[in-house]
């Protein structure tokens, strides 16, 4: 028999949507008690793959994926299961919603290119219930709840989510899974092992390191549809036994609390972090300066919150979270997919629009944050950046914009038939991939990355950037072969503090990008320019400037509308090294850079164009079609740095 | 010898009576189930549509389109649409659905039983037992499933299009004399920065092409080793390599992909089983194909 005692394979047969037929084999999950753990094989170290590389190489993953396992995304008619999900990551074909009366589904796709990795984010809430509705013969599954969820989806989706919009207050599972009705407690450990047998299957252990999978869920607190949703990020295998949702905890002080006892406390290797995404929609209340109980922040408190939260998503489906136009802190490429919404429930319903505001966006945080550092000692928005999907079709990275299918979610419904016209609301976007500079493809380098911040997100394509900051780099480094080397030899890379200055005058940054080399039959887009954004305290306001450095923001580059055929020059790749001009010794300031391609089409361009749409002709705007003319026709597609922080001394 | 022939025949011959007249009668008995198809169904979809014809049958026969809470509610829904007599009067509500043909028509009714009718047959299924033996067997049966990729290890000097531009294939004929007495490390020196590195690998096809475009894996795979070749063409420009490694495709450990294998051949070994419960369910009708109709 099977010697691993401790592994969990909760198998499902097709064409059952997904019976769980049996659990022949234990996943570790740790429970509230601390656990000896001794010799666990699948505990691994730094250096088990061929191709390790002390000099770190680039990884491109998603760690924001929602599949059949998540309420809405099995409401909206996702049938993919972790377990697809995986396959689609490492490049399957599959098919995707709708779904014919047999089954079949209607619309298929495929990604260009695999991905390095993948974190599955299913909600924790209504884990047990999605499972429990969806599965003959589980507890709840003949209860009315069911029985709505079943019938019709659409009132399930409003009634269902109410819970987990409703006050901090007011937070609770819905009446089926409390406690006293069993808490579908049973379907929800179902689920959660499914989540952990299939990350398990897809993660390659061979010394190839093809593939990583994260155990992972997301918190999905969001009062009043104000979203402070959190990606929960396990390093390895040893996760708790259960998910924490919003019902449970209701405020992310909370969630902190119950990973901190049911993971960091727990013998055996539990190591966990939490990505907020969506700060774009948290209506002021994901970047606040004091906690859940109204305390303002004290040193303890932004220790913590940076110890937890090294990373934050500033792009994805639902929007660019990087700085608002027309702020105090803007700057015009500020101007790239906002959405014209503040919170959850405006986004999905597409109501009128509402104006953003400036203190949901990472600039304002990342000023604030060097605030609270200086007057706290710590600061609590350390945040090095990603970017993610948050795809609720069970499709990884599916970033194109060519193809687009739109991703479900907040996005459009395409549960009973393909649409006519746009795939999505127009307002939506495909989502980036997030980016993680590692010794190599493995749970544990790339964990390392991540809580290192050494990490960096794209609105789309396969931009590769490196960011050094240090206070003595040759201003020859872009032209020899130890870039590299020295970026790390005369300083830190993205995400890291400055060392001391020992003498220097002014911190200096060498910035080096690699457009995307795209994949068969899709060019990758050339770059324009790289800037960088500096960040700093003037008598303790915090201030930011754009520099370019690189590049030339008017090299006459364009697209042609009608092809998507971009035009006119750019380049392969980009590098410079740059000292600040204007650098004061006793104020905190940030770096980070952000690397801007030629223009290029907008995913609706090519849905629109594919339908015959003509903005110059109305006539020719025909049913589904009305979001083409309303939004900007050209993007340009960027990658941002993580920042590098300086600190006076003392 | 001819009487021990004798007695094989005699048998035999018992046998095949025995059977023509059991068969026979049991075929004679089997009742007749019609199922509708396309007219150019394959035959993997008629077997899906006989499948669930005859789960829907089981399902019936069983009696759980009367007993079934999902199905009862589905059913009183739907007449509660035709008549209101059905608000009243639940129970007679479901006979007169069934006698309508309700429960084999509505879509959520007839996949409830299916549903309900493939978990009775997969509640039967014997356990599935593993065991080291039996996983390695079925990767060597599935070796394309469990290989791991080939993969090439190489140095490379790049010569990039955009920094060189008209003089990149001029500066590529020049390079080719000066690398013969270089090694890949002192030829480093002489190639234009590139952010991914020089030295790489072993790497597999999509982790090669990810780096440097579509098609580079294929030409590298075609370099000879421990020389330099090329130029090879790449998103970027041209690249002479050096090609230190290249690790053929090879089956793992099993440890390292235990859970991969368990998963497939869990899900294989269930669907036999599964079919093989289906085709025994399928002795006992006498299956009629209607091709078109409806």
């Amino acid at each position: 028999m099977i010697s691993l005692p401790s592994i969990r394979v909760l198998l499902r047969l097709q064409p059952l949507r997904h019976v769980t037929l049996a659990v022949l084999l234990l996943l570790p999950a740790c429970g509230d008690e601390p656990a000896e753990v001794v010799d666990d094989p699948l505990l691994e170290k730094l250096g088990r793959c061929a191709d390790f590389n002390p000099l770190r190489s680039a990884y491109f993953g998603d760690t924001h994926v929602h599949t059949a396992l998540s309420l809405d995304a099995s409401l909206q008619g996702t049938r993919l299961r972790p377990a697809d999900a995986y396959r689609f990551a490492r490049g399957e074909k599959l098919g995707i919603q709708p779904y014919d009366a047999d089954g079949k589904a209607l619309r298929t796709l495929q990604l260009a290119r695999p991905l390095d990795f993948v974190a599955l984010s299913d909600h924790a809430e209504f884990l047990g219930l999605v499972e429990g509705c969806t599965t003959v013969g589980s507890a709840e599954y003949d209860s009315s709840t069911c029985q709505q969820y079943r019938d019709d989806p659409d009132g399930a989706f409003i009634s269902l989510n109410f819970k987990v919009a409703v006050s901090q207050l007011l937070a609770g599972p819905p009446p089926l899974c409390l406690p006293d009705e069993g808490g579908c407690k049973q379907s929800a450990l179902s689920a959660w092992g499914e989540v952990q047998e299939a990350a398990e299957a897809a993660y390659d252990r061979t010394d190839s390191c093809t593939f990583t999978s994260f155990v992972a869920y997301e918190w999905s607190g969001s009062p009043s549809t104000k979203n402070l949703h959190r990606n929960v990020i396990f390093r390895n295998h040893r996760v708790p036994a259960l998910p924490t949702s919003y019902f449970e905890e209701s405020q992310e002080e909370g969630l902190w609390d119950r990973l901190q006892q049911r993971c960091l406390d727990v013998a055996g290797g539990c190591d966990v972090i939490t990505i907020p995404h969506n700060s774009n929609l948290s209506s002021g209340i994901m970047f606040e300066t004091v906690d859940g109980q109204g305390q303002p922040f004290d040193a303890a408190y932004a220790r913590r919150r940076a110890q937890f939260e090294p990373l934050v998503e500033i792009f994805q489906h639902k929007g660019d979270s990087e700085c608002l136009p027309g702020s105090t802190a803007a700057d015009e490429l500020c101007d790239f997919e906002k959405l014209p919404y503040v919170t959850l429930a405006s986004a999905n319903l597409g109501t009128d629009p509402e104006t953003p505001v400036e203190s949901d966006f990472l600039r304002h945080a990342l000023g604030v944050g060097m605030q609270l550092g200086a007057k706290l000692g710590a600061n609590p928005y350390q945040y090095g950046l990603i970017a993610s999907t948050d795809t609720h079709l069970g499709a990884p990275g599916a970033v194109s914009e060519k193809d687009f299918p739109g991703h479900g979610g907040a996005g459009l419904t395409v549960r009973d038939t393909i649409p006519k016209g746009l795939p999505d609301r127009p307002w939506f976007n495909p989502g980036g991939p997030a980016v993680l500079w590692a010794e190599e493809n493995s749970r544990e380098a790339l964990f390392l990355a991540m809580k290192r911040r050494e990490a960096y997100g794209t609105s789309g394509p396969r931009i590769t950037l490196r960011f050094f900051g240090g206070w003595g780099y040759d201003s020859t480094l872009c032209d020899g072969q130890e870039l590299v080397q020295n970026g790390y030899d005369g300083g830190v890379p993205m995400g890291g503090l400055l060392p001391p200055a020992a003498g220097a005058k002014a911190p200096r940054f060498v910035v080096s990008a690699l457009r995307d080399p795209g994949a068969a039959g899709v060019a990758g887009n050339a770059l324009q320019r790289v800037q960088i954004i500096k960040g700093w305290l003037d008598g303790g306001n915090a201030k930011f400037q754009t520099f370019e450095v690189a590049g030339d923001p008017d090299n006459g580059a364009s697209v042609d509308l009608a092809t998507c055929e971009p035009q006119g020059g750019g380049a392969d790749s980009l590098c410079t090294v740059w000292t600040d001009p204007d650098f004061d010794a006793a104020a905190p300031a940030l770096y980070y850079a952000r690397v801007i391609e030629n223009p290029s089409c907008r995913w609706h361009v090519y849905a629109c164009n594919t339908g015959g749409v003509d903005c110059a002709n109305p006539e020719t705007i025909t049913e589904g079609y009305e979001g083409c003319c309303d939004y900007p026709a050209v993007q340009q597609e960027r990658a941002w740095s993580s920042p590098i922080w300086y600190l006076p001394e003392g | 010898m001819r009487r021990t022939l004798a007695h094989f025949l005699l048998i035999g011959a018992l046998l095949f009576g025995a059977r023509w007249l059991l068969f026979g009668e049991a075929r004679a008995a089997r009742p007749e189930l019609r199922v509708h198809v396309s007219a150019q169904a394959s035959e993997t979809e008629i077997r899906g549509v006989v499948d669930e014809a005859l789960l829907l049958e089981l399902a019936i026969q069983s009696g759980w389109a009367r007993s079934d809470p999902v199905v009862r509610h589905r059913l009183v829904r739907n007449l509660k649409l035709v008549t209101e007599a059905a608000r009243s009067k639940p129970a007679e509500a479901i006979d007169s659905a069934i006698a309508l043909g309700m429960h084999r028509s509505d879509p959520l009714a007839r996949r409830r039983l299916i549903d309900q009718a493939r978990r009775a047959l997969v509640k039967k299924l014997a356990p599935v037992q593993l065991n080291d033996d039996a996983l390695r067997a079925f990767v060597e049966q599935h070796r394309d499933r469990f290989v791991q990729p080939r993969r090439l290890r190489f140095s490379h000097v790049l010569l990039s299009s955009s920094r060189r531009g008209r003089g990149l294939l001029v500066d590529a004929r020049a390079l080719v004399a000066r690398l013969e007495s270089l090694t890949p490390s002192q030829a480093i020196a002489l190639s234009d920065p590139f952010l991914h590195g020089h030295q790489l690998g072993p790497l597999a096809k999509h982790q090669i092409d990810g780096k440097f475009g579509a098609g580079f894996f294929r030409q590298l795979s075609r370099a000879p080793q421990q020389r330099w070749s090329g130029p090879l063409r790449s998103s970027y420009g041209l690249h002479f390599v050096w090609v230190h490694d290249k690790i053929a495709a090879r089956l793992p450990p099993l440890a390292k992909i235990r859970a991969a294998v368990a998963r497939a051949f869990l899900e294989q070994t269930r669907e036999r089983q599964l079919r093989a419960a289906l085709d025994e369910l399928r002795q006992s009708y006498d299956i009629s194909l209607q091709r078109g109709l409806r």
